[in-house]
């Protein structure tokens, strides 16, 4: 008789004794909305879910003198909705807003988005561009951080090992000076829920006085099979003043990255457009009347 | 395994499998057919429910995640044999055709108004979002949800 076993613990030691046994056939569950899909699909009777939604203190989202955290079972509602975030991390709760449906993200988490590596995963690119870190904690106990670079390999490779967990996310604390924006663009008859067919986070460090751009990081996520980060958007706005022309010098940019990623491949050539689009209104959402 | 919660005000318990999910539970077990499954996969929003007053995608959510948790369906809103003001104002408004969709719609429109009682068109469009309709356009639906909030607000005041 086939079986699958639920285990659902309560706090970090008891997560941590879970995941002291787990197997190839450990399936980590947390909002689910990702999981229950996969799990119908392979129709998988045997294993064994062990459910994150119950951990004790993984639902809030705290600061430190140096960091951000972020829970594993803070959802993308409570993140779109968190002052703090909102305030700090502009850039991060506009991407959990655009999450999905409100369905969607009344149980879907930022652990999910990095532990299933989708090329069209909303979150990965907004981390990568924040330069979070994965907080992994497995069946001896540790704790380890992983940046979105060293977890995110490939379209759904990771390098989470059975018996890991993503127990939170934790993001640098901005500076003064950072502001940050995100958006995506999805093909389909609706407006609102859609997968992303580009996405595009920029976190900048700007000086209003003497106008000029002293940082910035710019990654792109559904632009390649693993989102990255562009180093030549990134040298062009490192030291620049904004202007109109700069905006149209960044969108240029980035349409030769994503030109260069996706190749003469037909199906993926509106990207070229949706990048440009994005790079524009970004821009004209971080330095709105200021340029 | 058994799942204990509570389903429109109701403590229940059922022995589940793990992989069942909320949306089994309530039809297959519970008898609450009201909530329909369309596409299972969390994109049509049919199935949707309320958890703990948060509306979830019950294809999406396995059943033992809702322990200890309160579940309300569609056949939840009725009062005393008294039909909700969201569903009074979604049959004046002409707001169901086919009818599959509704119970959803409902649910979502019921999470809305439990946080925003006097929601702005844009709010009552984003919060139905992950509901398809694919007889009315929408149109009827979001004017039977500004009327339920203003019957609301009313009975309220």
């Amino acid at each position: 008789m086939p079986d699958l076993a639920f285990q659902a613990p309560a706090t970090l030691e008891e997560l941590t004794s879970c995941l002291r046994l787990a197997g190839p056939d450990t399936y980590l569950l947390g909002g689910g909305t990702d999981l229950v899909i996969r799990l119908r699909e392979r129709g998988v009777t045997r294993g064994t879910l062990i459910d994150l939604t119950g951990v004790a203190g993984l639902d809030r989202v705290r600061a430190d003198d140096a960091w951000i955290h972020v829970g594993a079972n803070v959802t993308y509602a409570q993140l779109a909705d968190h002052p703090l975030v909102r305030a700090d991390l502009p850039c991060l709760a506009q991407m959990a807003e655009q999450v999905g449906s409100a369905q969607i993200r009344n149980m879907a988490r930022l652990p999910g988005n990095l532990a299933n590596a989708s090329p069209g995963g909303d979150a990965i690119p907004c981390l990568l561009a924040l330069q979070a870190q994965a907080e992994i904690l497995d069946g001896t106990g540790a704790a380890a951080w992983r940046t979105v670079p060293e977890l995110v390999t490939g379209i759904g490779r990771t390098t989470l090992r059975p018996g890991e967990a993503i127990i939170g996310v934790r993001i640098p604390r901005p500076g003064r000076l950072q502001r940050s924006a995100y958006g995506k663009i999805g093909m389909g008859a609706r407006t609102r829920v859609v997968i992303a067919n580009l996405s595009l986070a920029l976190v900048l460090e700007y000086d209003p006085d003497p106008r000029r751009i002293l940082g910035a990081r710019v990654a792109l996520g559904s632009a390649a099979p693993v989102a990255f980060r562009s180093a030549v958007a990134e040298a062009l706005l490192q030291g620049a003043a904004p202007t109109p022309a700069l905006a149209q010098d960044l969108a240029e940019a980035l349409r030769g990255e994503v030109k260069a990623s996706i190749g003469a491949v037909a199906i993926f050539q509106h990207k070229l457009n949706d990048v440009r689009g994005l790079a524009l209104d970004l821009f004209e959402q971080l330095f709105a009347g200021e340029y | 395994m058994l799942l204990e919660f509570t389903v429109n005000g109701t403590p229940r318990a059922v022995a589940v499998e793990p992989q069942s999910r909320l949306i089994d539970v309530l039809r297959d077990r519970l008898d609450l057919t009201g909530t329909k499954e369309g596409c299972g996969e969390g994109e049509c929003g049919a199935c949707t429910v309320l958890m703990d007053g948060a509306a979830v995608n019950a294809c999406l959510v396995l059943a033992l995640q809702a322990r200890g948790r309160a579940v309300v369906t569609v056949e939840g809103l009725a009062r005393d044999g008294e039909l909700d003001a969201l569903q009074k104002a979604f049959i004046q408004e002409g707001a169901i055709q086919c009818g599959y969709c509704s119970p959803g719609m409902l649910m979502s429109a019921k999470a809305l108004l439990l946080h925003n009682p006097r929601p702005s068109e844009p709010e009552i469009r984003a919060a139905i979002a992950g509901n398809l309709c694919r007889c009315t356009g929408y149109t009827k639906i979001v004017k039977a949800v500004q009327a339920a909030a203003q019957t609301s607000g009313a009975a309220h005041a």
